[in-house]
């Protein structure tokens, strides 16, 4: 089970702060590719960015269970 | 000396304070940037502006961005602020200062602050419209506003650098533009090549289900599984572990002031073993864990019911007769270690009713090395001072000496770390309040007690389902007894000491939805010299255990399923409580312990089912115990099944519970008859068998906001004893209300507002009536019958650039002095106790 949180315009897409899916084995990108259509946004990873465990990851990071990953719109600070 | 720090508020940034913080009289340039909410931008007119932002990676990302840009421009003073929640027209929502010797470097320095956190600190703002209409908004180069919803077409966000990366431009060309005098500009700064972010450092071995973490427990053991990280310790205040123990919910902690003061009990019964660090403590560890400080710990986990099998011995280490008893649960404690370049100071006073003042200090310093993609690591250190003093028609004061030192080093696969840690002081044993109201004149303490414990483990990841993990440890226990008396001027000392070593090798290996673990462990004990009711000790022994398991995820991994084994063998290679027969047991083998577990969990969106099964058979224990009757004793067998079903129809609302059951046969149990061997004095032992069960329920609510800024959490539990009989020789009795309460309570509330950190706790345990110890049984006391109420008050104060952890908090605040076991008396909690913790960190 990987869980997933959204922040942002994502979590506002969402409607939803969380969610947790159902991923046997992959990297994090697999993962986004494995998401049903309503969870990509319409987006493809190159106009975002992920986060696993609270850290600035690599879409090719192996992931295992339990693990928290974060997919990160553009970002609008300041 | 230079500083940089990142702050996320959601409160209003109070500029003055922080302008102040940048003075430092090096400093020939002051740079600061406040960037403030607009009242029009392209869209029209702005009402607010709602930042969000993603907490974690953004103190993290913030963290490194002010520390680079510090050791990149070499400032002296770096502070960097967010805010976050709804911005009005006007409001400031960053405001970055710096200062440094020239002001060419202040100047680039900040733009290149705001430049990277404008692309890389994950916060999203969202524009809301006088009319009502609100968009996700961010910048880029190219087109400074535009919408997420409304890419512009044909848009492609390059994808940034990967793990732990962000692209740091702006060095080369801001160095070379201040070298030739110029001011850097837009053009320059974007030219410029990229630094690596250094991530702080991460625990692998924290991941609950990470395959670098040693204690990780299979899905259908999750549910008896409880973890109390720093942040729960904290707001719990407890006065040690131990008490930390009894507020954790399914386990029971009574008292005595004997030479073996506390004994904690699992839901249903049966054996903990503990872990400190990888190192698998003695027996005595009763004696030691209530010298470990709290702030030493980073995380302590708590299983309840041993189906994990791999975490550790299924039976105690140590002498023969501790091979009574099958564990059935694990409390594994682990220090701290540091995440970035940290450095904390604690102090803490506290006062129970008509008692002396108690103090206590620790200081905490560490940091990270190298680079991720590198050779990294990290050290650190604590060390740490308390005492306790009592007024002497009590007697229970304690005082403790801790030096702690942490390291590891990470390089590619390979994670490695090493752990030193001893501790020194004082323990006395409180005297009893016989039923005729007359205090016991035994004057016993411990000084001192000393507990070394060295450990160190490696994980190589080969892959990421291939995980080999390797640990060692070393541990020392000593302990000087003193027998004094307040009634007259008697003096005597007795000296025991206990040494164990040992080392594991475990290898996960996932593939698909299996996973399969095997290991191994390896550990000798040594004890000698007299201990708590033996008048002498000499033993050396070892266990030689083995595990494998399995488990299987189905159904797109809503079931998962797992079974294992466990066989552990110890041998005695000499064991003798007689003085003069020291090789009179000598090179035995006792039958092996072994232990087959099965589980199974299945988890949906509402709910979660899970239970596990354990069927435990014990070995011939120790040889040399003997019943009255003559009759040969037995094998003890045990098992122990426990159901859970949690449910979740809220986010804020997550019923469950669980039924657990316990069936031991053959339990060994001390008889107050005693027969002489050689000049010393034996008890004789009785076997029965037990059977236990009852139910746990509990209601946990998550941390959710609730209103005006106030989110609040709890967690409420009820342990029910449906059933305690205990079979002696055809006799069976029920122990509910006699020797064991029949029902606790216990309830955790925390509410959060503006900062504000209040945690309440309470635990409600039934009556019992009968006390059993060495020295006897005594009938007719009354024992437990408690609510006991403990709060604590904590918020943390930014101030110049340290953060200060302020908390004050109290214990027992019905100032109940009530008992959990007879013995030479009843031992009364102190009673009302109030004190207050103060941390200065940066």
């Amino acid at each position: 089970m990987i869980h997933i949180q959204w922040f942002g315009p994502l979590r506002e897409r969402m409607g939803r702060g969380d969610d947790q899916v159902d991923f046997r084995e992959g990297s994090a990108l697999d993962l986004f590719r494995s998401l049903r259509g309503d969870l990509r946004f319409g987006m493809e990873p190159s106009s975002l960015r992920v986060a696993v465990n609270d850290e600035m990851a690599d879409w090719s990071q192996p992931l295992c269970d339990d693990d928290l990953v974060v997919f990160l719109a553009p970002m609008g600070g300041g | 000396m230079m500083s940089a720090r990142f702050l996320l508020c959601t409160e209003p940034i109070d500029v003055d304070t922080h302008y102040r913080n940048l003075s430092n009289p090096a400093a020939g340039g002051f740079v600061t940037f406040e960037g403030r909410v607009r009242a029009e931008s392209i869209r029209g007119r702005v009402a607010r502006i709602d930042y969000e932002a993603y907490p974690a990676l953004c103190r993290r990302v913030g963290d490194y961005l002010a520390r680079g840009a510090s050791a990149t421009f070499g400032l002296l003073e770096t502070v960097v602020v967010h805010r976050t929640g709804s911005l009005l027209a006007g409001e400031t929502a960053i405001w970055i200062g710096v200062s440094g010797r020239h002001r060419k470097e202040s100047f680039a320095a900040c733009a290149w602050i705001l430049e990277r956190i404008k692309a890389d600190l994950p916060v999203w703002k969202k524009e809301v419209l006088e009319d009502g209409s609100g968009e996700w908004v961010h910048e880029s180069p190219a087109d400074p506003t535009h919408s997420i919803h409304n890419p512009p077409p044909g848009e492609s966000m390059p994808m940034q650098h990967p793990t732990r990366t962000v692209t740091l431009i702006g060095l080369a060309a801001v160095l070379s533009a201040t070298a030739f005098g110029a001011e850097p500009g837009a053009d320059s700064l974007k030219a410029l090549p990229e630094v690596k972010v250094v991530a702080g450092h991460v625990r692998q071995d924290l991941r609950r289900n990470g395959p670098a973490n040693p204690y990780r427990v299979e899905a259908a053991a999750q549910a008896g599984t409880e973890v109390l990280t720093q942040e729960d310790i904290q707001a719990l205040e407890p006065r040690d572990v131990i008490d930390l123990l009894d507020k954790s919910v399914g386990l029971n902690v009574t008292y005595q002031g004997r030479r073996s003061p506390f004994f904690v009990d699992e839901r249903g019964g049966g054996s903990m073993t503990y872990i400190l660090n990888g190192s698998v403590l003695p027996s005595s560890s009763n004696r030691i864990l209530q010298n470990i400080p709290v702030e030493a710990i980073e995380e302590i986990q708590i299983v309840r019911g041993s189906t994990s099998l791999a975490l550790g011995p299924s039976i105690p280490i140590g002498s023969a007769s501790s091979a009574s008893g099958i564990n059935t649960g694990f409390v594994i404690i682990r220090t701290r270690q540091p995440s970035r370049t940290e450095a904390s100071v604690t102090g803490s006073v506290e006062k129970s009713a008509s008692q002396p003042v108690a103090d206590g200090q620790s200081v905490w310093v560490g940091t990270v090395l190298g680079k991720p993609d590198g050779l990294s690591g990290f050290v650190g250190g604590m060390g740490s001072r308390s005492e306790t003093p009592s007024k002497d028609s009590w007697f229970d004061g304690r005082s403790s000496d801790m030096l702690l030192l942490t390291g590891g080093m990470r390089y590619g696969k390979l994670n490695v770390t090493g752990t030193a840690y001893i501790d020194s002081g004082r323990f006395e044993m409180q005297r009893g309040l016989t039923l005729a109201d007359t205090l016991d004149p035994s004057k016993w303490y411990y000084d001192p007690l000393i507990t070394t414990v060295l450990s160190t483990d490696a994980t190589m990841a080969w892959s990421g389902t291939q995980t080999t993990i390797a640990s060692g440890f070393w541990t020392k226990f000593e302990q000087n007894e003193i027998n004094e008396s307040f009634a007259n001027a008697t003096h005597s000392e007795r000296f025991f000491t206990e040494r164990s070593q040992g080392l594991g090798l475990r290898h996960n290996a996932q593939f698909g939805g299996t996973l399969l673990s095997v290991g191994s462990q390896y550990s000798i004990s040594e004890g000698f010299g007299p201990n708590t009711n033996t008048t002498y000790n000499d033993w050396r022994t070892t266990i030689l255990g083995w595990s494998g398991s399995a488990e299987q995820k189905l159904f797109s991994d809503r079931l998962t399923l797992d079974a294992g084994y466990r066989q552990d063998a110890k041998h005695i290679d000499h064991s003798t409580t007689v003085a003069g027969k020291i090789r009179a047991d000598n090179d035995v083998d006792l039958a092996p312990s072994r232990t087959t577990t099965f589980g199974g969990a299945w988890s949906q969106d509402l709910f979660t089912a899970s239970a596990n099964a354990f069927l435990g058979w014990e070995g011939d224990g120790d040889f040399s115990l003997a019943t009255k009757s003559g009759k040969p004793l037995h094998a003890m067998d045990q098992s122990r099944v426990e159901a859970t079903l949690e449910v979740r129809p809220l986010p804020w609302l997550v019923p469950s519970v669980t039924w657990f059951s316990v069936d031991i046969e053959n339990q060994k149990a001390a008889t107050t008859d005693t027969y002489s061997v050689a000049g010393s004095t034996y008890y004789y032992y009785t076997e029965t068998d037990v059977v236990r069960n009852g139910l746990e329920m509990r209601l946990k609510s998550p941390r959710t906001a609730l209103w005006a800024g106030i989110s609040g959490s709890c967690d409420l539990s009820w342990t029910k004893l449906l059933t305690n009989d205990t079979k002696t020789d055809s006799s069976t009795s029920d122990a509910i209300g006699v020797s064991v309460p029949e029902n606790i309570y216990t309830a955790r509330v925390g509410v959060d507002w503006m900062g504000w950190r209040l945690t309440v706790t309470g635990k409600n345990v039934d009556p019992w009536v009968q006390s059993t110890s060495s020295m006897g049984t005594a009938n007719n006391v009354w024992l437990g019958d408690y609510i006991r109420m403990d709060a604590s008050l904590a918020k943390t104060f930014p101030i110049d650039r340290f953060h200060v952890d302020a908390q004050v908090y109290g214990r027992n605040l019905g100032n109940d002095h009530y008992s959990t076991r007879y013995t030479t008396g009843y031992y009364r909690d102190r009673g009302l106790t109030v004190g207050s913790r103060l941390t200065v960190g940066i």
